[in-house]
């Protein structure tokens, strides 16, 4: 019967556990030096070889011929546990049997001694899904077993285990195996196994597992059942349904060049090809990180993972754009990656990203100023409040210093400035600021809230009038209430250095309070004398 | 039924005859894709693949005992799990564990199908783990994903994963004018609004009222343009009643827009999802620059993940739409 590639070639010997030296060497002295401690954890990301670790250690502790410290896989222990029916080496699924009775269960057993070998080894796989009790349950076992135990415990999630159960372990942290690792295993696999594969078709393999040998396996398996015996960089982007950097370089430069149309006849010709468009939205972020890689270092063979004429195309690519054209593509990207997860149709939003970073690439065409410029003038002609607002945003420039800012009240004080006109005088306006700097920097965040969105609007007989919109009523009557009355005044005392009054009034019945109407007055003339009720600020 | 069937999926195909054929077979395999693009037919055809006892004829035969089995819809070396309620739980695992670990009835292979296996939860997940990895000879998973991010890594690199590709339109026409009796009107406007998913070209044509509807969609978008609310909204209260009606409704719009904007790089008229409306597509375009194009775009992803969050779905609609008329008429 056939078997998948990465279980028919787990590994036998503990240098087969590829990029993992520190584990392997580690456990190799201890056995040699007979230091052997009676729990471990092995945690790591997914296909790094943990099971596949615990499994040799099994072997290796309970091997009566080792060869080297490796197990000899043909004495009867060996043989035994290789065929899962050792009755020295038990492992146990802790995903599908995680109960506090299952603890219970093994804890029964382990009072028997070994039959065949020295140790009773319990391999726990997937140790994190275990239940809080059943954690617990282990711990006393797990710190002092008999001594002819030893529990091994193996998990891609060791932050979900509690720490009582860390710290009685010796912990070892598998790393994700790097590409040329990745690379090296698989062709010796491929002799092996009579494929002939293309070195460019092993790295597109290996740089899609993504750290793991076992999604490498697979990618390899899945391309040899596609392809057969020979396998070519095309029969691996095919099955992968990934585009080749050929496609990558097009698309990239196409953007970045501003060129739309192209840009999306690529994507239509990928999409209809029945390319994975989240793939390829990951792959284009790959190639600009690459492209800002050859940018900025002197040396980028050391993080760009490409061929020698692959680096040279991009190099030559790199050099007509800059480098913050790169990075907003990137930042571009990187958000849409995240959002394109969870719609039916990445490709509409890829395209739609890909029409607005050619735009804004586009940025310092007349084009794009122009647009700008006419959003601008409409803002400005659209009223005072989009004004008001881009100049409080504009706030940390004007703002010189703390001390020149107290200054200026005292100015003002000599000459009041009064205008009639809806003009905001810009003396009023930067005292204004200052004064919710000064707010700012006391803490009075309550009073910051209040006077917040509201527009000076003039300064006249000591009192300051701010307008407020018709939704932000509740601030203005705030401002009326005594306590914040009282506080706001003081203040205002402190900051202008005169006893200022603030005074809030809505924007719309603006006019009418300018023209002297009493308010009171204008609101029964606007709602009926039933509608109308006076509240006395005392 | 035989691998002939599946149509626009030549790697899957191709790699699914060769394991059968040449007795390749992985322990798990992943089929991910949208609903209608033939994931379930995919596995049945599989399933019939490996337990068919034919020597000579393509696998599946349809002929011999096993096949006819599967034909009558009870062969013994089948199970297909289906989430119960909104998920799929560990019990169901646990039992589907324990059932693999018998041997299968027949000769041939034991498969487990699992319907929506997205739905798993995390735990049933976890819990599957160790059986996926390493299940006993003869047995193989089949899981049937919509979206195969809502697996954990750890599921996804134990498996085979085969992506569903899109249909390109043309050969979605030609299948269809050749298997049935529509008019080579009716089918185009199918393969259009398919959107690269057999399935749901065939569910466009056999559904009347899904032709309708694309109509009604088409004519929001024109009320949009004459700035008509009273008229806009009574329309969109007539379309949307659930949340299904809302999603595919944004889908609609969303693809909409796009095409308005696409069809302002100076582009073939090709590429337009939207292509049998492509003059009233350039005359909306007129109308509307990038920047509120952008705006309306994100006004409908705004509302499609509001949804998504189970904001009440009339209300969203509504209020994107009235948003997008301002955008449009501002």
């Amino acid at each position: 019967m056939y078997t998948a590639l990465y279980r028919k070639w787990r590994p036998r010997k503990f240098e087969d556990v590829f990029g993992q030296e520190h584990v392997t060497e580690t456990i190799k002295n201890e056995i040699k030096s007979n230091k052997i401690s009676h729990a471990y954890l092995l945690c790591g990301t997914r296909g790094t070889g943990k099971t596949s670790t615990a499994r040799l250690l099994a072997k290796a502790v309970n091997c009566s011929k080792r060869v080297d410290f490796d197990p000899c896989d043909s004495c009867n222990s060996c043989i035994s546990i290789n065929e899962g029916s050792s009755i020295d080496v038990i492992e146990i699924d802790a995903a599908s049997n995680r109960g506090i009775d299952d603890i219970r269960n093994l804890r029964e057993a382990i009072k028997f001694t070994p039959t065949m070998g020295k140790y009773k080894v319990y391999i726990i796989d997937e140790v994190h899904m275990l239940t809080n009790e059943a954690f617990n349950a282990l711990l006393k076992t797990l710190e002092e077993p008999p001594a002819y135990v030893m529990f091994i415990l193996a998990t891609t999630e060791p932050h979900k285990l509690p720490a009582t159960i860390l710290s009685r372990c010796q912990r070892f942290d598998f790393k994700r195996i790097s590409i040329q690792n990745i690379m090296n295993h698989l062709s010796a696999i491929c002799k092996h196994e009579g494929m002939e594969a293309e070195d460019a078709a092993l790295r597109i393999i290996a740089r899609n597992a993504d750290g793991a040998m076992r999604d490498a396996l697979s990618i390899l398996d899945q391309c040899a059942v596609y392809a057969g015996k020979n396998i070519s960089e095309r029969t691996v982007l095919e099955v992968l349904g990934i585009s080749g950097d050929q496609h990558l370089m097009e698309i990239g430069e196409a953007i970045l060049l501003g060129d739309a149309s192209k840009s999306i006849l690529i994507i239509d010709e990928l999409s209809d090809g029945g390319k994975d468009i989240n793939q390829f939205i990951k792959d284009i972020t790959a190639h600009y990180r690459n492209l800002l890689m050859i940018k900025i270092l002197d040396k980028p063979e050391d993080v760009v993972d490409m061929s020698t004429e692959g680096i040279q195309a991009l190099k030559s690519c790199a050099g007509q754009f800059t480098r913050e054209s790169i990075v907003r593509c990137i930042k571009y990207l990187s958000e849409l990656e995240n959002e394109a997860k969870w719609y039916s149709n990445p490709r509409i939003l890829l395209e739609v990203a890909v029409v607005r970073m050619c735009k804004a690439a586009g940025d310092d065409s007349l084009d794009g100023l122009m647009t700008r410029l006419s959003n601008l003038e409409k803002m400005i002609s659209e009223g005072g409040a989009a004004v008001a607002v881009t100049a409080l945003k504009a706030q940390p420039k004007q703002k010189q210093s703390k001390t020149e800012v107290k200054a200026a009240p005292e100015k003002t004080d000599k000459n009041p400035t009064a205008t009639a006109s809806g003009v905001v005088p810009d003396e009023i306006l930067s005292k204004w600021i200052g004064f919710k700097q000064f707010l700012k920097e006391r803490r009075k965040i309550k009073l910051m809230t209040f006077v917040h969105t509201a527009k000076p609007i003039k300064l006249e007989n000591n009192t300051l009038v701010l307008s407020f919109e018709k939704e932000d009523r509740y601030s203005k009557d705030a401002l009326e209430m005594p306590e914040i009355r009282k506080d706001i005044d003081k203040e205002a005392l402190d900051y202008f250095g005169a006893d200022i009054r603030i005074k809030g009034i809505i924007a719309n019945e603006e006019a009418e309070a300018e023209a002297g109407i009493d308010i009171v007055k204008a609101a029964i003339q606007l709602a009926g004398q039933d509608n109308v009720e006076v509240i006395s600020e005392e | 039924m035989n691998f002939n069937s599946i149509i626009g999926q030549p790697v899957l195909v191709g790699s699914l005859k060769r394991a059968v054929q040449g007795d390749m077979v992985a322990n798990g395999y992943i089929f991910c894709g949208p609903k209608g693009s033939g994931k379930n037919l995919v596995a049945a055809v599989f399933a019939r693949g490996l337990n068919c006892r034919s020597q000579e004829a393509e696998k599946p035969c349809g002929s011999c005992t096993s096949c006819r089995k599967f034909e009558s819809g009870n062969h013994p070396n089948i199970e297909v799990i289906k989430p119960t309620g909104a998920s799929i739980k560990i019990k169901q695992i646990r039992e589907v564990i324990a059932k693999v670990s018998k041997k299968p009835y027949e000769s041939g292979y034991k498969v487990v199908i699992m319907d929506d296996a997205d739905k798993m939860t995390h735990d049933a997940q976890d819990a599957f783990l160790k059986t996926l990895e390493e299940p006993p000879s003869n047995t193989i998973f089949i899981l049937l994903v919509q979206n195969h991010n809502s697996l954990l890594p750890t599921v996804l690199s134990r498996c085979q994963v085969f992506n569903m590709r899109k249909v390109a339109i043309q050969q979605i026409e030609r299948y269809l004018l050749e298997k049935t009796n529509f008019d080579k009107e009716q089918i185009s406007f199918a393969a259009v609004s398919a959107n690269g998913i057999i399935g749901r070209a065939a569910e466009v044509l056999n559904n009347k009222e899904l032709q309708d509807l694309r109509r009604l969609y088409v004519s929001i978008t024109t009320k949009i343009a004459n700035n008509s609310y009273t008229e806009l909204s009574a329309a969109a209260g007539e379309i949307v009643e659930t949340r299904d009606d809302a999603e595919q409704l944004l889908d609609f719009l969303l693809s909409w827009y796009r095409d308005v904007l696409v069809s302002k790089q100076d582009c073939d008229k090709q590429v337009l999802v939207n292509s049998d409306n492509a003059d009233i597509i350039a005359r909306q375009a007129e109308k509307l620059d990038e920047n509120k194009l952008n705006r309306i775009i994100d006004a409908i992803k705004r509302t499609i993940s509001y949804i998504n969050h189970n904001v009440g779905t009339k209300n969203s609609i509504d209020s994107m739409l009235l948003n997008i008329m301002e955008v449009y008429n501002g």
